[in-house]
């Protein structure tokens, strides 16, 4: 790959991150705007311990968020071609 | 010695160990600046990935993120959420590319990053005075939180409390002895092995720090729900708590107690004349001897049931009191958003709010000068891909357990919340003590001690880079190897002295200026680097005017706040957080006079760009 070839790489892998970001922004603010403010406080739902809107809206996207720095990191990122090895 | 102390001293010595291992393999690099300020830029994957992560948590992630799990309750787990995007957003959207044109262009520092590719000295110069503005007051902080937790380590040592009764008879009324002796203390450890062993030392304490760190999380996850009988169990006792009343309260001798002075302990807890409740004070107070009762002071208010051991031994009065502001009178309200809060009554964390932190952690982290320090050490780009992963599960695991840790202290150990800074080493203590190992107090207590640590180097480092690099060598470009390294050494121990000289007698407000700090160092340099690394239409004025720029936004938000509130402290036009003002007037400042100033655009095709 050549230098305008590293930077055109570079900035497809920012896209990506960036709506990697975008993704995960709206799943945990939507899910949790609707599950965590409004439900009655007598009767929250439980799961694994936790409040269920912390589960479903906190710990899930955050386990997600994980499996796609993996992927990204193994799939998408790509080695400079000049760098030290 | 106590079992705690002799645990966290073992602890200390392996950091100086590394270090002083760090400071030889320092001097014996044939490019003393390149190493002893960026480690020869040959960071492996823990290295790289530990010290990138413990410098991003400071005191603040183990000192005040815990206070307000304590305060809120489970909502925080929202307020933090998004440090799940902040591994693949803070290193992956500047990481390769700063590193890449860092070390083409043999930079050391951020400004001189910016300032060799946009050619221009103004730029360089202009960087290097927002960060030595900004970080110094970050700097202060620090160094406040690393002297207030040694306190709670040393406090109880006889040799410590001679030592704080020699520096009291020297000391003048308004200076707290007791601080200024740890203030000492871990200036002189801090500060020693940062000059001695530069970037090196750092990264490599850091490693360490950061093992301390997870280990410290798992240790007291584990406890913690078992003494509390597992997270389900926690949770249920936790909806079914009710916030505090917050009041006016009296202090009163009793006849047993009426000819000596009385110390009111703030936090401590006593009992109300007529035993149906528990107050904690908001602030520490004497009674002199013959005086009946106290001035009326600020109070936490319990049911009598919630705690089982107050002292007792003197009377109060209850003169007023007050529901919080949000959440009182309402069970399960720890349990869900907005959070209880004492003052706001629209609750602790409105959405706006939440998505304003979860636009402001991942990219205020990217926009950290320190952070972005560390992209341009790392060896090459296998190395940043294994540490995106470390980091990604390094985050996960520390700040959701800090969330589950911290409201299973709530139950455990209720009624701190005048006290909250204080309820980390506290619930160190109580756990340990329970499990029947109280040295491991000190272990656990080194996590929140390693995390101010890290930060307190990376900072020093920092001011002391720019100032050598950027302003010295570019004012004297002759100058010997020797010669730097003199002044490396001086400058760096210069920068650490100022600061604790300027932390002696700490402002109240100093969790504000934190926050008005890192705020705005992301701000003012996130859309310049950012711009200057992938928009070759970026001209030099363009990054002068978006850092400027931001830093006029930044300090006319805070001037709005000071004068709104009468507190240190930035107002949040539409509820969003300063810092996504300062970056959105950056980028169209930047977009904008690029576009109009693009006769110079053409002069600064780096060759990176080609």
């Amino acid at each position: 790959m050549n230098k305008d070839g590293d930077l055109k790489q570079t900035l497809k892998e920012v896209k990506h991150l960036l709506l990697a970001w975008l993704f995960f922004a709206s799943w945990v603010l939507i899910y949790c705007g609707f599950e965590a403010y409004s439900q009655d406080h007598e009767d929250v739902k439980i799961t694994l311990g936790m409040p269920s809107w912390v589960f479903w809206g906190i710990a899930v996207p955050w386990i997600c968020s994980i499996v796609f720095t993996i992927y990204f990191s193994l799939f998408v990122m790509k080695d400079n071609d000049h760098e030290e090895k | 010695m106590n079992s705690p102390l002799f645990s966290f001293g073992i602890y200390m010595i392996f950091v100086f160990l590394l270090a002083w291992f760090a400071g030889r393999k320092s001097a014996r690099s044939e490019s003393f600046v390149s190493e002893y300020f960026l480690g020869g830029r040959a960071l492996g994957l823990w290295a790289f990935a530990l010290t990138f992560a413990t410098t991003n948590a400071s005191g603040g992630s183990f000192m005040g993120f815990p206070a307000r799990i304590y305060t809120h309750g489970w909502v925080l787990a929202l307020w933090i959420a998004g440090y799940m995007t902040v591994p693949f957003i803070a290193i992956g959207i500047l990481g390769k590319r700063i590193n890449h044109v860092a070390r083409k262009s043999g930079s050391i520092t951020l400004p001189e990053v910016l300032g060799k590719q946009l050619k221009s000295d103004a730029v360089t110069l202009t960087a290097t005075g927002i960060i030595i503005l900004f970080m110094f007051f970050y700097l202060l902080a620090q160094f406040k939180a690393g002297g207030m937790i040694l306190i709670t380590l040393l406090g109880e040592e006889p040799l410590f409390k001679e030592g704080t009764l020699i520096m009291s008879r020297f000391t003048p009324d308004w200076l707290d002895p007791e601080y200024l002796l740890t203030l000492v203390i871990f200036s002189i450890g801090v500060i020693g092995y940062v000059v001695y062993g530069g970037f090196r030392a750092v990264v490599w304490t850091d490693v360490m720090q950061g093992v301390i760190m997870f280990i410290g999380v798992a240790i007291m996850l584990i406890l913690a729900l078992n003494q509390v009988g597992g997270l389900s169990k926690a949770t249920k006792k936790l909806s079914e708590m009710p916030p505090p009343k917050k009041g006016k309260v009296i202090f009163e001798q009793t006849s047993e107690t009426l000819n000596k002075d009385i110390y009111i302990k703030k936090g401590g807890f006593y009992v109300t004349k007529n035993n149906e409740n528990i107050v904690t004070p908001l602030s520490s107070l004497t009674i002199k001897k013959n005086l009946k009762k106290s001035a009326e002071i600020d109070a936490y208010i319990y049911e009598r049931s919630l705690i089982s051991n107050p002292i007792d031994y003197i009377s109060v009065n209850i003169i007023s009191q007050n529901n919080f502001a949000y959440g009182s009178n309402s069970k399960g309200v720890y349990l869900k958003a907005p959070g209880p809060d004492p003052s706001n009554a629209t609750g602790f964390l409105a959405i706006v709010t939440a998505l304003s932190f979860f636009i402001f952690w991942p990219f205020g982290g990217t926009g950290q000068p320190a952070n972005m320090v560390r992209l341009m050490a790392f060896k090459n780009t296998q190395v940043l891909k294994k540490s995106l992963i470390t980091v990604a599960f390094f985050y996960s695991f520390i700040y959701f357990f800090l969330v589950v840790i911290f409201c299973c202290a709530k139950v455990l150990m209720p009624g701190m919340e005048a006290n909250a800074d204080r309820v980390m080493p506290e619930f160190a203590e109580l756990l340990s003590k329970n499990a029947g190992v109280p040295w491991l107090a000190g272990l656990l207590v080194a996590a929140p001690f390693a995390a101010i640590m890290s930060s307190v180097d990376s900072f020093i480092l920092m001011v002391s880079s720019s100032l050598v690099r950027d302003v010295y060598q570019r004012f004297n470009p002759d100058a010997s190897e020797k010669k730097i390294k003199r002044i490396s050494y001086l400058v760096t121990f210069m920068v650490g002295i100022l600061a604790v000289i300027a932390i002696i007698n700490p402002p109240d407000y100093l969790q504000d200026l934190i926050i008005f700090a890192s705020g705005g160092l992301a701000g003012c340099l996130l859309m310049p680097m950012a711009f200057s690394l992938y928009w070759n239409k970026t001209t030099p004025l363009a990054a002068i005017a978006g850092m400027i720029g931001a830093l006029l936004i930044h300090l006319s938000l805070t001037i709005i706040g000071y004068f709104k509130t009468d507190k240190f402290s930035p107002h949040d036009f539409l509820g969003m957080n300063p810092f996504i003002w300062d970056v959105l007037g950056s980028a169209i400042l930047i977009i904008l006079i690029s576009i109009m100033d693009n006769k110079n655009s053409s002069s600064i095709k780096e060759p990176s760009f080609r």
